[in-house]
């Protein structure tokens, strides 16, 4: 198989990226529409792909849709919002079982790519705008989608924390748009955002299975036509990073079983930057594998949560920091976290911790070549930071991290807010936010 | 060359190898070249639902507290150097394990080391380490695990189904058990839960990536003789007899939710069918479900259309050792008005039939699915055993589903989705105030 992809020109910030291999049962597609994360358009960028699944002029509702992929052999079609740090990306997405491994030869993979672009560029409108019921339902799907968070209290805890942490900066935003511009969102404004995105979005198109690039390249040309215009900036510009501050703590009560406290820290590093393998390192010393500090100091050795990890978002320079406690453990918790930071930052671990971490990391990157949706994940980070990192030159970059590159990142890792969702406290009854 | 038994899928092109050893471990092997991951998967026969059950050796019935299947899975992780995630951290290897109702797992990936990263994995699995300060520490950090599921609206709506539909079977109980239960447990029964059924005669083990079957078993044969087990009899669960009809029609409760959440299950006749049958069964189920509730059956577009369900819809057919119930629901913002539609959808389907066209359609559409899961490594083994513990063989499953009928199909559809056999289940976010 060959390591990288093969990227071929389709038109003006239209790009092609083929990785053939016959290591999979499928033929993956991701067609992506990047964006900056802006406050002024992300609500309606948000909703463009969720209206254009609906239906196209040929295949108008849902169900037609639906038979379409049943006959195609149960082709897997979804559409989604990516958001890596401060850029909105609009996502297709297509997986379809490779012929050979099927009772009959369809060409699934042209197929595939056919519908694709009719969905991307033949949907169901008329005058100039989208169908309303389409564009009022999805508005709404997204509306519901943003407050059903709240049925999953650890990625709910995550999201406020960013929320509070950003609240000045794009990343602050909701990759699905704001609650309350759903609900007006107008079928000619969005159909002429959509078409606006056709034509200057950066547009990248990836693509691994048995396939042979420059036949896809053709399909592509043939189903992909798009009404190209100057393409804008996509936003891999530097993100908006605040001056240094004090630790802001925010504490919100619901009516919950377990406290989830979350801790957020600006890495000052970030994807494209050379310090980046180091800051893999110093995540996985601090919370990113089972043998990390957070999992052995708060859960193994104190009892004190199931869950206590830390996560990297390197595109924006954020590290999160996640445990699930008792309410009244909140001290306890919070300084043995504090503790664990330290004590990466003043060099208090291991040589045995700084290997661990670097076989895990590698083991990861390794890994993730398994898998269609990483690889293409993977890419899509590349893309977007500008920078593409091939698998090879990060696991020998991580050879070379040295204890002294992990704390040099570590002076620079600095707190930023604390959120806490905990329970009333006993006597208080009142409700709301 | 030790002689294996070969299984083979002709659609996949791909082969599983077999072998049991004397003392009654089964050994799988899927050799997957050109994947950087090897995948190992040690379970045993032991879930949340072997709750009652006679020793092996003085016949005794034992009673044990709800939960100590999941705990007895956490515990193994403690070893007397220290941690096991540790040892396979050394490695390079990422370890884990998981408890369901009917079976316990064990499992590492790795990209280097494998053969090392094996040995530890077949050491901690048969090196049970329970004491009271380990049994101590435990209880913390399960209590969170527990706490955290209870703030999940759609576990709490799922355990309150399975309570409505079931009597006495202990999958209404919850896998992990409760704060109360767990602190029942002690270091004498875990022992007397792990020689019950951590016996290699209640256990097998699956391997896929670029690996040599003969070093695999070479390595199990190795690591199992050592140990001296005695070959041993199957183990002899007590189920209590579990009724046909449902515990309680309906069950609702108040929880911070953002939406309502519907569920409502339908009871499978238990029985004593083998295990082919029940798969069958479950394939049988599985393709009328698609027909009647998949996304382009009418009855899908029609609650869309209503706005009485959104994409977090489920549809699915749950199959275990004495149980089997197909679960149906999603967030809704009126379960009431959900209900009604879903059983006069159902109930005009049971008049008019699923159609021929629609049958063909979605067979077509789980070939296609099922040869996009063999991509995952992670599938490949646990599907695997899942299906070998059931009786059943994962590569025999497109064979079955080739040969449903529409009248099968239809037999099936009458009389398993019928509202006599139906419980419900409902969360509802506390009322706002004006």
């Amino acid at each position: 198989m060959r390591k990288t992809f093969e990227v071929i020109d389709i038109d003006r910030g239209f790009r092609l990226h083929v990785l053939p291999t016959d290591k999979f049962k499928t033929t993956s597609v991701r067609l992506i529409l990047r964006q900056p994360l802006r406050a002024d358009t992300y609500t309606l960028t948000a909703v463009v792909p969720f209206v254009l699944r609906r239906g196209t002029r040929r295949l108008p509702t849902s169900r037609d849709i639906a038979r379409h992929l049943e006959n195609l052999y149960g082709a897997e079609f979804g559409v989604d919002i990516t958001k890596l740090g401060e850029t909105q990306n609009i996502e297709l997405s297509l997986d379809v079982a490779h012929d050979r491994f099927l009772p009959e030869q369809l060409g699934l993979t042209e197929q595939g790519l056919a519908f694709l672009g009719q969905v991307l560029l033949d949907p169901s409108a008329e005058d100039g705008a989208f169908r309303k019921e389409y564009v009022a339902q999805e508005a709404e799907a997204l509306r519901r989608r943003i407050e059903s968070l709240i049925n999953n209290k650890p990625q709910y805890a995550l999201n406020r924390l960013r929320q509070e942490m950003c609240r000045h900066e794009p990343f602050g935003l909701h990759k699905y748009g704001d609650v309350d511009e759903l609900r007006g969102i107008a079928p000619a404004a969005l159909y002429a955002h959509y078409r606006h995105l056709l034509a200057t979005s950066p547009v990248e198109v990836l693509v691994v299975g048995p396939v042979e690039p420059q036949q896809v390249a053709a399909w592509v040309r043939q189903h992909l036509s798009l009404p190209r215009a100057d393409v804008g900036e996509a936003g891999a510009a530097v993100p908006v990073s605040p001056p240094p501050r004090e630790e802001r703590t925010v504490i919100e009560e619901l009516p919950v079983q377990q406290g989830v406290l979350a801790l957020g820290y600006r890495t000052g590093v970030r994807y494209p930057d050379d310090d980046y393998p180091a800051l893999l390192m110093y995540n996985g010393i601090l919370g990113g594998f089972p043998h990390s500090k957070l999992f052995v100091n708060v859960r193994e050795k104190a009892s004190l949560a199931y869950f206590a990890s830390s996560q990297l978002e390197a595109t924006k320079g954020v590290l999160t920091v996640v445990a699930g406690i008792a309410v009244d453990k909140y001290e306890k918790a919070s300084a043995i976290i504090r503790e664990q930071v330290e004590a990466v930052a003043a060099g208090a671990f291991s040589d045995e911790e700084l290997e661990h971490t670097r076989k895990g990391l590698i083991n990861g990157v390794l890994s993730a070549q398994d898998s269609p949706g990483r690889i293409m994940g993977g890419r899509l980070v590349g893309l977007v930071n500008g920078r593409i990192r091939r698998v090879q030159e990060v696991i020998d970059d991580l050879q070379r991290v040295t204890r002294e590159d992990v704390l040099k990142v570590a002076a620079g890792i600095r707190p930023d807010t604390v959120y806490f969702l905990r329970t009333p406290a006993s006597g208080s009854r009142e409700e709301g936010r | 060359m030790m002689s294996w038994q070969t299984i083979y899928s002709e659609l996949l092109r791909e082969r599983v190898v077999y072998q049991r050893l004397d003392v009654g471990l089964e050994v799988f092997v899927m050799p997957r070249p050109g994947f950087h991951k090897r995948y190992a998967v040690f379970s045993t026969r032991y879930g949340s639902v072997d709750n009652r059950f006679r020793r092996p050796g003085s016949g005794d019935v034992m009673e044990v507290p709800d939960g100590i299947a999941h705990f007895l899975e956490h515990q193994l992780f403690e070893d007397e150097q220290g941690h096991v995630f540790n040892a396979f951290a050394a490695l390079g290897a990422s370890v884990n394990a998981y408890t369901s109702h009917s079976m316990t797992s064990y499992l590492f990936s790795t990209t280097d080391n494998f053969p090392a990263a094996f040995d530890r994995l077949l050491d901690f699995v048969q090196s049970p380490h329970f004491t009271p300060e380990g049994v101590k520490k435990e209880i913390g950090i399960i209590e969170q695990e527990i706490r955290m599921y209870e703030d999940q609206p759609r576990h709490r709506l799922v355990m309150n189904l399975l309570q409505a539909l079931y009597h006495v079977h202990p999958v209404r109980i919850d896998i992990a058990g409760t704060a109360d239960t767990i602190r029942q447990i002690d270091p004498e029964t875990l022992h007397a839960c792990y020689d019950t059924f951590y016996h290699p005669s209640n256990m097998a083990i699956f391997v896929v990536g670029d690996v040599d079957p003969d070093d695999v078993l070479a390595q199990v044969e190795t690591d199992i003789s050592g140990r001296g087990y005695a070959p041993r009899p199957p183990v002899e669960r007590l189920f209590a007899d579990e009724p046909d009809h449902v515990a309680a029609p309906r069950v609702e409760t108040v929880l911070p939710a953002a939406r309502p959440l519907y569920v409502i299950g339908f009871k499978d006749a238990p029985g004593g069918a083998t295990g082919q049958e029940r798969l069958r069964a479950e394939v049988v189920t599985s393709l009328v479900l698609s027909a009647a509730l998949g996304r382009s059956s009418r009855l899908y577009q029609e609650l869309y259309d209503a706005d009485l369900i959104d994409d977090g819809f489920s549809v699915r057919y749950q199959l275990g050792p004495g149980f089997g119930h197909t679960m149906i629901g999603g967030e809704t913002r009126d379960p009431d008005a959900l209900h009604d539609r879903l059983m006069a959808g159902l109930a005009r389907l049971a008049d008019d039939g699923i159609a021929e066209e629609d049958l063909v359609r979605v067979k077509r559409q789980s070939v296609g699915e099922f040869v996009q899961l063999f991509n995952s490594l992670e599938f490949i083994a646990n599907g695997f055993l899942y299906y070998h513990f059931l009786g059943g063989s994962l590569f025999s499953y497109l064979d079955q589903m080739n040969t449903v009928t529409l009248d099968e199909a239809n037999r099936r559809l009458r009389e398993h989705l019928r509202p006599d056999r139906a419980a419900v289940s409902i969360v509802r976010p506390p009322e706002r105030k004006a």
